[in-house]
């Protein structure tokens, strides 16, 4: 009897807990469920209801650039804005800056797992310190380097890609103290049978390490490029030619000044941005689990 | 060897490459510059060359970024903070001296040249002044007149009819013309064909003074307030920047305006900062532990479902939350209004902004916190809870005794860590609300939700009222600060929980 009441009441707080989660589920993905339905909402203005009356792909076609004719007044539509273009200037610089990244980093964070040198404990005291900085804090800074750079360089100026893209750079203390961690739980023994066979540590590096650790790198270069995709400030700050801008704030721009005509439109952008980003992210979220809380902050 | 050659190619290369640069950069005026490049470069080939180097060549690569991208910077922006950098002091003292002195005007009964322009039969443009001095029309912006030695050149030329003249100087405008005999450049007078000599509005004096040419009044320099200054006040624009010391710091402590902004930017930044790490742990860690239950089905697909959140790109969900919080239109307000609730200002009223920015956060963080719980319940041997079911200790002392505990261990760093990301989310406060609604009564552009980066960067790069680098410099240090004592608690954290383990 006894014993019958509590499988009833274990059944009980399991449905409860199913029903409890999945109303919870409801509620948090509202708005990306509504943003799904309003890009294809062909009248999807700010105000306009949840569920659309038809579906077109009107709004899709006007962030792709490519032109259609208005269903109310007739007219030929093409966006004015390069959204597409946008989108790709955000993709190239990411991918850029986390091939560099992972180019400065790796040989650091090898040197700081595996030699003795003196200044190793300060080094990595001060690498643990500075990695918590967001660059942001210095965006005054940046703004007149470049500006200085630009006059002396010109492709690394205000308002090109590759002055931004040297900006993000200075992110490498993060990367060095996260591979760090990965290459500190490769075993020794597997190095010193290279070296007494003759191999200098350069070559060890090269031949031995990287091939093991392509795993993490693959992941800080997906994280590096998520999250240089998704930084708004070092661009607004850099960039001033609407054709250079980046996704993040070429998006701004388009919707701060008309939020309620362009929403539609807007919805649909923000899935074509979404969605890559996301793919990625579910490609390497385990490893936020185990890689960043534990191997990360553990010297 | 061939590694040997390699580097011995890449140390020439460096070699070439640094000296090439800095050569230029002496060149074209930068001699400090150039110097500091010679070092470096000396010191980049001994590290790749000498043995006894050999660590430091590893170290190499991330070390020179760190040094140029990131110590460097926030040495700049400590520099910057020292000085009144903003709109209208953008030069330095001599840059303004030489702006000054290129101004001119046109004095009321100037000298005037009469010209004539000739198309050669070798189809030369030539404008010819009756004092006899020429020059070649060609395309350009800037042109010094010569002594024209022989009016043999303009022999069999066509001159040009006044309709004709005025038509090419309304295609090509902006002008200047230098004339050997008068020290001030030429004004031209293009449709009655003439050149009139202007005159300098300043004189430069001795020890950097200047004088105005027109009323004789003479300007100094005022380092007080960064601008030229005349004998009986009068100030000259545009300014020039200079050192002004701990002042900004100073006038956010002792200017009551700039006092009552800042104060209520650093106490906001702070709440916002422990409420956003506060609730989205309390709400990830309640969903981590609903979930982490070995008799609940669809486990993963919960997981997956409930991180969807964190994998969009914030600044795209802070946006799509900017629509929905919309007082008249916006989504959210539609379905209070369902509920007969009337519409609420979430961004145009004090409170409810910091409300909203709090709620869309909660939404943008949950996901991490649920993660990284998530990690650690899993690692938590079942025999633990066993052995505290065994002594009768209730679910409750069960999360109180061995999971929180656990857990707080485990990623107590992270807090912090997420403490510190969020003091400086300015993604999650200034594209959802811009800073606002504005602070009333304030001198500077300042909102009720402004958080100090967004406040920096609205100093700095918001021309509303003006650009202030310096003062905006001046937060971006104090933020520095902040951070960095709260890694420093970090550390000192991480350091006794692994001398406890």
């Amino acid at each position: 009897m006894h014993k019958e009441f509590l499988i009833k009441q274990k059944g009980i707080i399991t449905l409860a807990k199913h029903l409890g989660l999945i109303s919870f589920l409801l509620i948090i993905l509202f708005p990306i469920m509504a943003i799904i339905s309003i890009s294809l909402n062909p009248t999807g203005g700010i105000g306009s209801s949840v569920i659309p009356d038809n579906i077109s792909l009107n709004n899709w076609r006007y962030i792709l650039g490519i032109p259609y004719e208005d269903p109310i007044s007739g007219e030929i539509i093409e966006s004015s804005f390069p959204i597409l273009r946008w989108l790709l200037n955000s993709i190239k610089i990411s991918f850029i800056t986390a091939f560099l990244m992972l180019l400065l980093s790796t040989t650091s964070a090898y040197a700081l797992s595996r030699f003795r040198f003196r200044a190793r404990e300060t080094s990595l005291l001060v690498l643990m310190v500075i990695q918590m900085f967001p660059n942001i804090m210095a965006m005054i800074a940046f703004y007149f380097m470049l500006d200085f750079l630009g006059q002396i360089i010109p492709g690394i100026g205000t308002d090109t890609h590759g002055g931004l893209i040297l900006v993000y750079l200075g992110g490498t203390p993060f990367n060095i103290w996260l591979i760090k961690g990965y290459f500190d739980t490769i075993p020794k023994s597997i190095e010193d049978s290279a070296i007494l066979d003759g191999c200098t540590r350069f070559q060890v590096f090269m031949k031995i390490i990287l091939p093991l650790s392509t795993p993490i790198l693959t992941v800080v270069g997906l994280l590096t490029f998520i999250n240089t995709f998704s930084d708004f400030i070092l661009p607004s700050v850099l960039l001033k030619s609407q054709d250079n801008l980046t996704f993040a704030v070429g998006i701004q721009i388009f919707i701060s000044d008309a939020f309620s005509s362009r929403w539609g439109q807007f919805a649909a952008a923000c899935l074509l941005g979404a969605i890559p980003i996301s793919a990625i992210f579910y490609s390497v979220h385990k490893y936020i689990v185990s890689g960043l809380s534990l191997g990360g902050v553990k010297g | 060897m061939k590694g040997n050659s390699a580097l011995t190619f890449f140390n020439l290369f460096v070699f070439i490459l640094g000296f090439f640069s800095t050569y230029v950069l002496w060149n074209i005026g930068h001699p400090f510059l150039s110097i500091a490049l010679a070092f470096f470069t000396i010191f980049t080939i001994s590290v790749f060359s000498l043995n006894r180097f050999y660590t430091l060549r590893f170290l190499y690569p991330g070390l020179t970024t760190f040094l140029f991208l990131m110590v460097l910077p926030i040495f700049f922006t400590f520099v910057i903070s020292l000085s009144n950098l903003s709109t209208g002091h953008f030069f330095d003292k001599d840059q303004v001296k030489d702006i000054l002195l290129e101004e001119s005007y046109l004095p009321d009964n100037p000298t005037f040249i009469k010209f004539k322009i000739y198309q050669t039969t070798n189809k030369k443009t030539l404008l010819v002044t009756n004092d006899d001095h020429y020059t070649e029309l060609k395309d350009k912006k800037e042109y010094s007149l010569a002594p024209l030695v022989s009016r043999d050149i303009i022999q069999e030329s066509r001159q040009l009819t006044p309709l004709e003249v005025i038509s090419y100087f309304e295609k090509n405008q902006n002008i200047q013309f230098d004339h050997p005999d008068h020290f001030d450049e030429l004004f031209l007078f293009y449709r009655s064909s003439k050149l009139a000599n202007l005159r300098s509005r300043y004189l430069p004096l001795e020890n950097d003074k200047i004088q105005n040419t027109q009323t004789g009044e003479i300007y100094t320099p005022d380092f007080e307030v960064g601008r030229y200054v005349s004998e009986i006040g009068h100030e000259l624009m545009p300014g020039f920047y200079r050192w002004v010391g701990f002042s900004n710091y100073i006038s956010l402590i002792t200017n009551k305006d700039l006092r009552r902004s800042f104060i209520n930017v650093f106490i906001w930044t702070m709440t916002w900062g422990f409420f956003s790490v506060f609730l989205s742990f309390s709400l990830g860690i309640t969903l981590a532990i609903i979930v982490n239950d070995k008799n609940l089905k669809l486990k993963a697909v919960y997981r997956n479902l409930l991180i969807l959140p964190y994998s969009i790109p914030f600044f795209i969900s802070v946006l799509i939350f900017k629509g929905m919080l919309n007082k008249d239109f916006g989504l959210i307000n539609e379905m209070l209004a369902f509920f007969s609730i009337p519409a609420v200002p979430w961004l145009e009223h004090g409170t409810w902004a910091k409300v909203a920015c709090l709620m869309v956060n909660l939404w943008l963080g949950f996901p991490y916190m649920f993660l990284v719980t998530t990690g650690v319940l899993q690692s938590i041997p079942e025999s633990l809870y066993d052995a505290a079911k065994l002594e009768n200790a209730g679910p409750l002392t069960r999360f109180n005794k061995i999971t929180l505990p656990l857990i707080m261990s485990a990623i107590g760093p992270l807090l912090i860590g997420s403490f510190a990301f969020n003091i400086n989310n300015f993604v999650g406060i200034y594209l959802l609300t811009g800073g606002g609604p504005p602070m009333e009564g304030a001198s500077t552009q300042v909102g009720k939700t402004d958080i100090l980066i967004s406040y920096t960067y609205r100093l700095a790069f918001e021309g509303g009222q003006g650009q202030d680098f310096g003062l905006a410099s001046s937060i971006a240090v104090i933020i520095f600060m902040i951070v960095a004592t709260i890694t420093m608690f970090n550390f000192r954290w991480f350091k006794t929980e692994n001398a406890n383990a």
